[in-house]
Formats: structure tokens, sequence, C-alpha cells
């Protein structure tokens, strides 16, 4: 077969017809590839490099279509000090910050400035007004007045252009900016009237003569290199942080760098014409160039066709043709170029995709690969076809038409990621709107969404894992889910379980597809609940067999994370109310905390009234610990199994303190307390509270806050408790009066006695019996959605908190 | 135990009362009649260490006193099915038997004779609880033995346990009927000067509105002694309902009692009780009442319901000191709020001018154990001002029978009135005295009210 012969040319040294060999030859001579890629980052930070080390430079010129606009970079920290090494700043507002400087340099490149990048970037962090969301069409209109001050207006507007449809983040804010530093130039030369004088390299007090020059060559050079290597450490420092441990053990071939050749794209390097059809009649011509055609839709250069290099990995590849073809030949030879250069786009993208570049690229290079093996059979087809010598320039034209088409469609997709550097989530949120834009383009649509359909794959794949069993699987930091695992459950005190639930798991909005983003916190919440069931020990079988699969229209995906969401929301109740007795928890927090269990409050008061009334210093905290114990033991409460979670608490603060302080309202009144701190130190009773031992998974509801509420209100129950007891005790000491007859005289206190009394018990009916028996009853009958709980703790608390404000 | 209460039972009719109300109990908590918890009783959540303790053997044990002169009605008991229950040691009868006579002060010339031997098993129950909140004292002021020697009884508690809450439920003569006892006045004045003064709270119940609730309310034409003392036992269990069962407030006696005697000498508070079934009628009677909390409530406030039988208020001048309702049942706090609004905007209830003005309420859970035949029951507990129509009534009485010096000889045998009389004076001026403060209190200056200066 001749495809086969193709393509072993592509592998084998050499190859058995005659052809393949001139080819291998050909081959041999080009030289290792460079990696290109981040190319625009080097830049960047190399320079950054040079000016850190010469930081006199610190004024730059630049000529702006005759007018002259003076950028003073004023040495602050924010340029100088930064580390070269920007992966300290936290991985992801350094890369943030890196795309933004590439976009920058790019756009200024375009305008023909020499400003450093990094110039705009502070003035921008540092112009408050940056934050400001421009409108894309006020971007545009800033962009074409931008263009018309430049000389290479044109070009600018062209980069312009291509920048936006690449979606370079910050672009509209940049071109902002950009507009306005222009615009401020006079305000610049107010603010800034010396001139420094011009920086020369060396010293300053000799002119620099012309035996210097060579060795300020060297320097420069010098400095380059080193600061490449640098930059280039820093890159390899950034993909081993992506790395696995077992990385380093692993010794993978750098096939790209020892084979060269390996790569189905054109060599890196051009290669001359080294034919001429000068001798060639016409018609022969055309058999020749069939054949070379062939030869370049599929990367490899020919005799008479060849490339020309590509600066950059997603720029369209231009060709060379033998300058003596028949010009209605070369016509219809240019015509059909571009299948080339798109085929070539695909490839580099392929090829550029390396073992790091995560599952989804992975998926999508695999599905690229699909389509191209089409590719490969036509053009075999079209061989066989030359073979039979029936294969004519015209008929090749027509049959390559449709594919031109695809491979168009193909290089556009390949290009709109790859120049954005995307990965996980993101490439595929770019899929899909590209399938929801091709609308119109029938053949191109079902291009496209297949194409999302395979890279989509390996993410629901991740997806079913997690919203399924709870777990992450996602060796390549692609999925929207980002496991913290730093965040363990052993290492946790235990009343942090409401930090763990927090801070496991955190969504990582760059990473979530576009399509899937009305979804993200259900799918956050199912996963997350199944990890709390899996982590209590309990095995979760999956229910759902359905797989989930990306199409344009019957999107299952929705329903069957609808379904995960419910099912885990679902088996988390059930086992928090069954296994771990959710209920009982509740019920023994209302016996302790609302003080439901009147008879266990009166005995443990009465026991430990003595030890309360002291001092806060003087109280023996073990003292009124065994005290709690026995009352348990010994009252109503010891049929309740969650009796032995029971502490006791001292607050170094009274309940009113407290509460303005989480309240935090500047009044009056308010500043007057908080003057008023020298009073005296607290007794028992104000410090007094309860504490409770909540484990494993109840403390996810029972939380830290949630106790504390419920602290609150109990303390502010146990002190009204306190003071009708007191009053009670009056009572009982008053009753002795009743056999003399002065007892007349004491009518007016015990008038008053009496009101307060009233209005102490009062105050306890309307908080018990109409605030937290009712509320307590609403949340028996909505528990069957668990974050119902916690409005439930809200109305309490709420409530709770007016009736403190009106007594206080 | 916190909060335990012990209970005297004395004479006849205290100790019949006593029987019904222990009975109640039992039932209430599921315990038979032997003292042994009923299986199905087990896990409950109440708390029947108030008014039991467990024996060695774990069987509940009432911490009751039995105190009695006469053999029959402890006899009745010691045969009854509940013989078992009781404490032998606590039961004490007087070794000659005779009685007190229906007279006063033979009861307490006796109690004063028996005081070792009474008062060791006082102590002995108080010392076997761990917190004792009080006593509650079952007895009827007419006849001997109850007024007798409850008055010494009464005496003495509050000397030696000044700290602890005395309760009395005392049942008041039929003051419509002619009694066999003819020294009835005399006993009940000399009662209720005991009652005023060393008592702190009494529970009044009237037989007079006994006698009218069982004929009207639950049409029984000539009731008995059990009938009647079931509706006294009905009222002590619902009563002592917060105690028991245990929920957010009023888990001690004390914050029951407290807020509704505002000065030490107005503790004479009268019960209300509704809706109010007989046993015969229970199956046969349509169930046509739909029990709401307002409808309990504002039956409550009918006079008809009350347990004591007030004269009429012609001068309208009479008004509630503090009212605590007990509410038992399935309530909703809201229509509890609803009903105290209703009944404040028809002024159901009017109150003393120099105090709150309002109705206490108290929501208790019931007996798992007992079925109720209907949603929502309530007990009034309030101190009105009119009750001191019924203390005058008994003045008048006495006065009446003082002015002709009849059976004075009776009490002239006894060593308290062989040299003078001066008791009856005495106790005469104590009751009047309460008599007027109650009026006094319905007044706004009450406060700076002196006895002394409306004398004249």
């Amino acid at each position: 077969m001749a495809s086969g012969k193709r393509l072993a040319g592509k592998t084998a040294e050499s190859g058995p017809c005659g052809k393949a060999a001139s080819y291998s030859a050909r081959i041999r001579t080009l030289r290792d590839r460079l990696k290109s890629v981040n190319s625009v980052h080097c830049n960047s930070d190399c320079k950054r490099m040079v000016r850190s080390r010469e930081p006199k430079t610190n004024i730059i010129e630049t000529d702006f279509k005759g007018m002259s606009l003076f950028i003073r970079l004023t040495p602050s920290s924010g340029v100088y000090e930064r580390a070269p090494v920007p992966i300290c700043l936290g991985q992801n507002s350094s890369i943030q910050e890196n795309k933004m400087q590439s976009t920058i340099k790019e756009v200024l490149d375009a305008l023909g400035v020499n400003i450093e990048a990094d110039t705009i970037l502070n003035y921008a962090q540092n112009d408050p007004s940056f934050s400001i969301n421009v409108s894309n069409k006020q971007a545009y209109e800033y962009a074409h007045k931008l263009a018309s001050k430049v000389s290479s207006g044109k070009q600018f507007l062209k980069k312009y252009e291509e920048l936006k449809s690449r979606n370079a983040e910050n672009l509209t804010n940049i071109i902002a900016i950009l507009y306005k530093l222009v615009c401020d130039e006079k305000k610049f030369k107010i603010s800034k009237p010396k001139i420094s004088p011009k920086p020369t390299l060396g010293d300053n007090k000799h002119q620099i003569t012309k035996e210097d020059l060579p060795q300020i060559k060297d320097k420069l050079l010098k400095a380059v290199d080193e600061s490449k290597k640098l930059v280039m450490k820093s890159f390899e420092e950034k993909e081993v942080q992506l790395r696995p441990n077992w990385y380093n053990s692993l010794d993978l071939p750098n096939w790209q760098k020892e084979h060269p050749f390996m790569s189905w794209d054109f060599p890196k390097e051009p290669l001359p014409l080294i034919a001429s059809l000068a001798v060639i009649p016409v018609i022969s011509q055309e058999n020749i160039i069939i054949d070379e055609l062939l030869y370049v839709f599929n990367g490899i250069p020919g005799n008479y066709i060849v490339h020309k290099p590509v600066k950059d990995i997603y720029e369209p590849r231009q060709f060379l043709i033998a300058e003596d073809l028949d010009d209605a030949l070369k016509q219809i030879v240019q015509q059909m170029l571009p299948i080339a250069s798109n085929y070539s786009i695909v490839r580099r993208f392929i090829e550029n995709c390396d073992m790091w570049s995560g599952q989804v690229l992975h998926a999508l290079v695999a599905g690229i690969e699909i389509l191209l093996k089409d590719y490969y059979t036509m053009i075999a087809q079209l061989e066989t076809e030359y073979m039979n010598r029936t294969l004519t320039l015209q008929k090749l034209w027509y049959f390559i038409l449709p594919t031109m088409h695809t491979m168009q469609v193909l290089a556009a997709i390949v290009t709109s990621i790859g120049k954005s550097e995307l990965r996980g989530g993101a490439v595929l949120t770019v899929l899909h709107e590209k399938t929801s834009t091709l609308m119109g383009d029938v053949r191109a649509q079902e291009i496209a969404l297949f194409l999302t359909e395979r890279a989509c794959r390996p993410y629901f794949d991740i997806l079913d894992c997690w919203i399924h069993k709870g777990i992450v699987t996602d060796p390549f930091h692609e999925f929207m889910i980002q496991d913290n695992e730093l965040v363990n459950k052993e290492e946790l005190p235990l009343d942090y379980s409401a930090d763990y639930w927090e801070k496991r798991y955190s969504i990582q909005m760059d990473r979530v597809p576009q399509f899937l983003e009305k979804f993200t916190n259900i799918i956050l919440r199912t996963g997350k609940y199944l990890n709390v069931i899996s982590q209590c020990g309990k095995s979760i079988t999956k229910t759902n067999t359905e797989e989930i699969k990306y199409s344009l229209r019957q999107q299952n995906y929705g329903a069957i994370i609808q379904k995960a969401y419910s099912f885990a929301s679902k088996s988390l109740l059930e086992l928090l109310l069954k296994e771990y007795d959710l209920m009982g928890r509740l019920k023994s927090v209302k016996n302790y905390f609302l003080m439901s269990q009147g008879d266990f409050i009166v005995q443990f008061m009465d026991a430990t009234e003595q030890e309360l009334s002291k001092k806060i210093d003087d109280i023996i905290p073990s003292k009124l610990e065994s005290l709690l114990g026995l009352c348990l033991r010994l009252s109503a409460a010891s049929h309740d199994p969650y009796n032995e979670d029971m502490r006791v608490e001292l607050s170094p603060y009274d309940l009113q303190f407290q509460m303005i302080k989480i309240v935090s309202i500047e009044t009056k009144e308010e500043k007057e307390y908080k003057q008023n701190k020298d009073c005296p130190p607290l007794t028992g009773i104000e410090a007094f509270s309860f504490g409770m031992e909540v484990k494993w998974p109840v403390s996810l509801i029972l939380n830290h806050k949630a106790i504390a509420c419920y602290q609150m209100i109990f303390r502010h129950l146990f002190f009204c408790k306190h003071v009708e007891r007191l009053l009670c005790r009056v009572w009982l000491y008053n009753k002795v009066v009743k056999r003399f007859s002065e007892a007349r005289l004491y009518a007016d206190a015990f008038a008053l006695r009496q009101r307060m009394l009233s209005c102490v018990q009062h105050l306890q009916y309307y908080m018990c019996v109409e605030v937290i028996e009712p509320s307590w009853c609403q949340l028996i009958q909505n528990l069957e959605n668990v974050s119902i709980f916690f409005t439930f703790l809200n109305v309490v608390w709420e409530m709770t908190q007016n009736t403190f404000e009106y007594i206080s | 135990m916190p909060s335990e209460m012990i209970t005297l039972q004395l004479g006849q009719c205290g100790n019949q009362i006593g029987f019904e109300f222990w009975k109640q109990l039992c039932i209430e908590h599921g315990i038979s009649p032997e003292g042994i918890l009923e299986e199905f009783a087990s896990a409950g959540s109440d708390r029947k260490d108030v008014f039991f303790y467990q024996a060695d053997d774990d069987h509940y044990i009432p911490r009751a006193v039995l105190l009695d002169l006469e053999p029959r009605v402890i006899h009745t008991i010691m045969n009854s099915p509940y013989a078992k229950l009781y404490n032998p040691e606590n039961v004490y009868l007087s070794k000659h038997g005779g009685g007190a006579g229906n007279n006063w002060a033979s009861g307490y010339a006796q109690g004063e004779k028996l005081n070792e031997e009474v008062f060791d098993i006082i102590n002995r129950e108080a010392d076997g609880s761990d917190n004792l909140e009080g006593f509650v004292l079952c007895h009827s002021i007419a006849g001997g033995t109850g007024s007798g020697m409850g008055s010494y009884i009464l005496e003495h508690l509050s000397d030696r346990f000044p700290k602890k809450l005395v309760q009395t439920y005392s049942v008041f003569p039929n003051l419509d009927e002619i009694s066999d006892v003819v020294v009835q006045p005399y006993n009940s004045l000399l009662t209720l000067k005991r009652l005023t003064e060393s008592a702190d709270c009494v529970m009044v119940l009237d037989n007079t509105a006994l006698n009218r609730i069982a004929s009207d309310r639950l049409h029984i034409q000539n009731p008995s002694f059990a009938q009647i003392n079931t509706l006294v036992s009905t009222i002590m269990s619902a009563s002592t309902a917060t105690l028991r069962y245990p929920s957010y407030m009023n888990n001690d006696l004390i914050s029951l009692v407290a807020p509704l005697i505002p000065t030490p000498r107005l503790h004479f508070l009268m019960t209300g009780y509704t809706p109010l079934t007989a046993d015969h009628e229970l199956n046969t009677a349509p169930k046509i009442r739909k029990t709401t909390v307002l409808d309990v409530m504002q039956r409550l406030l009918q006079p008809k319901n009350m347990m004591v039988s007030l004269s009429p208020d012609r001068a309208n001048q009479h008004c509630y000191i503090s009212i605590l309702n007990i509410i038992q049942g399935e309530v909703d706090p809201s229509q509890v709020h609803k009903s105290l609004q209703r009944i404040r905007e028809r002024k159901l209830a009017s109150f003393i001018p120099w105090g709150p003005a309002s109705i206490q309420v108290a929501l208790s859970r019931r007996s798992p154990y007992v079925t109720a035949s209907h949603k929502v029951s309530g007990l009034l507990l309030a101190n009105h001002t009119n009750i001191s129509s019924l203390f005058d009534r008994c003045l008048q009485q006495f006065d009446k029978l003082r002015k002709r010096e009849a059976f004075i000889d009776v009490f002239r045998k006894e060593p308290m009135f062989k040299d003078s009389l001066e008791e009856f004076d005495e106790s005469r001026s104590v009751v009047d005295d309460l008599v007027r403060e109650y009026q006094a209190a319905a007044t706004p200056d009450y406060v700076h009210w002196n006895p002394e200066s409306s004398h004249i």
C-alpha cells in the first residue's frame, strides 16, 4: 500500500522506494526541535530578569507617532522585589498574571511600542479604575482610537481581533488602560517635568567607544543566557508541582527532543527547494505536483513545495512553491495548501500535548486522531487513484474540498484551545461554545460535537465517580472540585468538623465547564455527602448505571446529577437519622441547652448553687464537672443515652458582652458599656454554660457555631432561672412574717417582688413555650431537608435575640 | 432527688382524700397497687420520685404518713388492694382508738400527746429525702382529728421546718346543710387560725361547691364520699402535674405557688377544673364537647366550675389577686396566646390594682398511661379576694354559737380551754383580720393598708 509506505517513512529511517529514501535523507538534515512552548512567557520573564539587575533603567522613552510618552517606572516594591519565580505568589494568581502579562506584551508589540509589559501591569494594579469592567464595545472603540494614533495601526487592530478571538483574559481592560495611558500623557508630563538622563550602559561618564561594543555584546548575551536558564527552571518547577511523586523515579524518554523526525508535522527547520521544474513540461508538472501535494498534506515537505518555519505553534503555516511552476497549476496549489497548513496546526497541537496536559486534552487529542485517521485514509485513497493515473489536479481539488472545511474547523478549535493554554474543564467550555455556535454548519457541528463528546468522557468519568462515590480521582487537577487533602479528619480537633465540611473540597470556578455551571453547587454537595457517608465507614452502592454523556439536545447529565444529589442527600440524612440518631441528639440538645428537661436543671442548680455563686476564678471546674455527672445520673436525664457528652464550660465574659460583640452595633449605650469595663469579676452563674461533645458526623450539623448559639440561649435561660429561684427563695424567707402583725409594713416590698417574679416567669414562659417549643415542633416537621436545620437555628436565635434586646 | 414532697393524711377525711390521691398517682405513673412498676411504664420520662421513693426491691413507696385517732378509715385502706403500697411504719393509729369525737380541742390535745411519735415518723421521712421541698397536708377543718391534730402538727411543722413549704388541702364543711357535727363552727374557726398563721398555701376545697358540682355538672343525685374525693384527687394530681412531668418551667412547687401568693397571709387558693366527667357517664354520654384552649380557659373562669362556693359579689368589688392555669393535653402555644388575648379583651377576669395583672399559664404533659377523654383539660389555681366571704360565713356561724355559748362544755374538758376561752377570741380576731385583709387587697391602696387604722 502506498499509504503504508508513507506512514513507514515517518518512523523508519529508510524506505524501500527511492522517493522515501530521498525524503529520509532530507529529514536527516533537520535539527532537533526546540520547545517553543511558552515563548511569550520566557520573553517577558527574561526582560524582567534583566531589568531587575539594572534598576537604573527606570525611564523608558517611547515614540508615539511623534508625541513622546514618558512613563516613569517607580521603583515600587511591586516590580522590583518580586521574586523571579512567581510561584511563591500562589499558583493561580501567578498564572493569571503571566497570562495577562503575555497579553499585554502582545498588544504592545503590535503597537510597536517598546514598553515593558510589567509597567502596564503595575500601572493597572495601582489604578483603582482597572477593576471596572469595560464592555466589549467600549474596548473596540478604544482599540480603534489607539490604532489611529500609532503608525502600525492596522497591525495593532489585527492583533486585537486575534486576541479577542482566543478570549485573552482582561483584554478589554488592558485596552482601556492603554487608552487611558495615551490620553493621560499630558498629565504625566506635568507630574514629571524633570526628564532623567537617558540610561547608558556601563559607565555613565565615559562615552561608549567602538572597542567596548564586543564587550557589551558579550555581557548582554551572557545575561540573556542566564536569565533564560532561570526561566526554564521556573517552568520546570511549575510542571513539577503538577507531577506526582513517582515522576522522578520514572525515566521518561523525551522523544520529541531525541527523535525530532518522529513528528508527524513538518520538520522544524525549513528545507530549500531542491529541484527545479523549469525543464519539465507543463503537462508532466501536474503529475509531479499532485504527488508533491499528497506529501505536503501529510506534513512531509516535498521537492517543489516546502514549508516555511513558524514562529508560534498556532501560526498558520506558509509554503514556498517552486518559482517555475506553471502559473495555472500554482493557482490551484495555492488554493489547496490551506489544508496542509491547517493539518500542520492540528498536528502541532497534538504533539504539543504531553503527559501533563490532562485527561481531557488527551481525550480530545484521541478524538482528533480518529478524525485524522479518516484523513489519512482519504490521502491513501487519493494516492491509489494517483498510482492508477486517474487523478488530476482538478479531481484532487474536488475530492479534498469537504475535507478542507473539516480541517479548517479542527484547526480553529485547536487554535482557540491551544492559544489560551486551556486545560481541564475550560477546554470543555470552549468546545461546548464551539458546538453551539456552529449551529448553521451541520458538518462542522458534527465534528465539534464528536470532539466535545470525546473530550467530555474522562471529565464525566471523574464526575461520575464523584457524584456516585464521593471520591475525586483527578491526577491532573482538571476537575472542578479540588480535594484539599491536607485537611484530614484525624488531624482536626473534634469541634472543627465544620471546617472540614467547608474546606476539604472546594470548587475551582475556572475548571467548571460552562454547561455544568448551574449544577456546580449540587455537584459539590453530592460528593461531599457521599464522602461523609464513606468517612463513616459505610460503603456506597452505586445505584445509577446510566452513563453520563454529552450531547447537544438530550442532555442527560442534568437528570443524573439531580438523581445522584437526591440519593446522596437522602442517604446521608438517613444515616444521620438512623445510625447516628440525629433526632436523639437534637432532643438531648433540647433537654439540656433549651432546658426542656426542667427537673435536671433544677437539680443541677440545687447542687451547684454554692459553687456557681463564687467568683469565676475561685470555681473549681472539676468540681462542677463531677456535680454535673452526679445530677445526670440521678435525675430523669439518666435515661438519655447522650448524657455523657455533656460538659461544663465557663466563659470569661458574660452573655451581654458576648452578644454585643457579635451584634457589634456602635450605639451610645454600647460604648458606655465598653468603657465600663472595670465592673466586678463575673460570678459563676454569669459565666456558666454547658458544653457538648459532638462526634463526627453529627458534628457536621451540631457544629461549633450551632453549639455556641445554643450556649448563648442556654446562658440566657439559665440566668432567668437563677433569678426566678432567687425570688422564690426570698418568698420562702418572707413567709415567716405572716404570724406577725408587722407583716403589713412590708406589703410594698412584697408587691415589688411579686412583679419581678411575674416578669421573670412570663419572660421564661414566652421564650420556652412560645419561641422554643414551636420552633422545635417546626423543626421536627421540616427535618426532611437537612438544610432546614440551619433555618431553625436562625429562627430560634433571632427570636431569642429579640427577647434579649427587649429586656436589656 | 430534688423537691420531694411528703404527704400527711390526717383524720377520716384526710385519709380518704389521700387514698384517692395515691390511687390516681399510681395509675398515672403506671405503678401497680403493690407498688411495682408496670412493664409498659418502664421507659417513662416522668418523675416518680417526687412523691414516691424506691425500696431496696425497687418497688415504689409513697412518701405518705397516715395518721388517725380512730381505726375505721385506715382499716379500710389496709384491707384494700393498695394495702401493700404504704410503708406500714408510716401508718399511725392512736392506741386507744377512741378518736377525737369531732372535738378540735381533743384532737389538739391528743396531737400534743402523740407529738413525739408523730414527728419521729415525719423526721424519718424528711431524712430519707435528699432535698425536701415541703409537706402536703390533707385534712378537713370541721372534724376532730383533721382539724385539731392537724392544727397542732401545722404549728409544729413550721417551727421544725421553717424553710420548707407547707401546703394543705383543706376540706371546708358544707355550710348549706345542717351538719351532724354541732361544734363544726368552733372547729373550723380554730383551724382557720392555724391555717392562716402556719400554712404557706391552703387549697380550699369547699364541700358545698364539690357537692354542687357533683350534682350539677356530673348529674349525680346523691354523691358519695368516694365520688367527691375523686374530684379532689383529680385536682391534686393536676396541680402537681408539672412537678411529675417536668418540662421547661414550674418544675418545683415553689415556682407554682410563689407567684400566686404575693403577701404571706393571702395564701388561700381556690381551684377549678374542667372538663369534668363522671365515671358512669364516660361511656354513655355522647361526646358533644370540643375542648379547645380558649374554651377551657373561659370555663375555668366561670364561678360554677369553681370548687369553692362564694357568696355572690354584688358590689363587684372583689377581684383576682393572681391566676395560674395548668393546661394539660395537646396544646398549641399560639392558641394559649390567643385565648389570653381574648380573655383580656372581654375583661373576663379583673385583677388587683396593685400587682401584675395577668393570667399565668403552665403547660404540662399528661400521663401517657391514662387515656384522656378530652383533648385539653385545665386546672385553675386562683387567689381571689372574694374567698373572704367563705371565712365571713364561718365567722357568722361561729358567732351564732358563741353568743349562746352553746356546746362550749365539750371544749372546757380539754386542758387548753380549762381556764379561759381566750383561744376562741384570738382565733376570731385572726380570721377577722384575714377577712379584712382580703377585702383591702381588692383596693388600690392595699400596699399602704394598716389593719390598726381600719379597726376604728
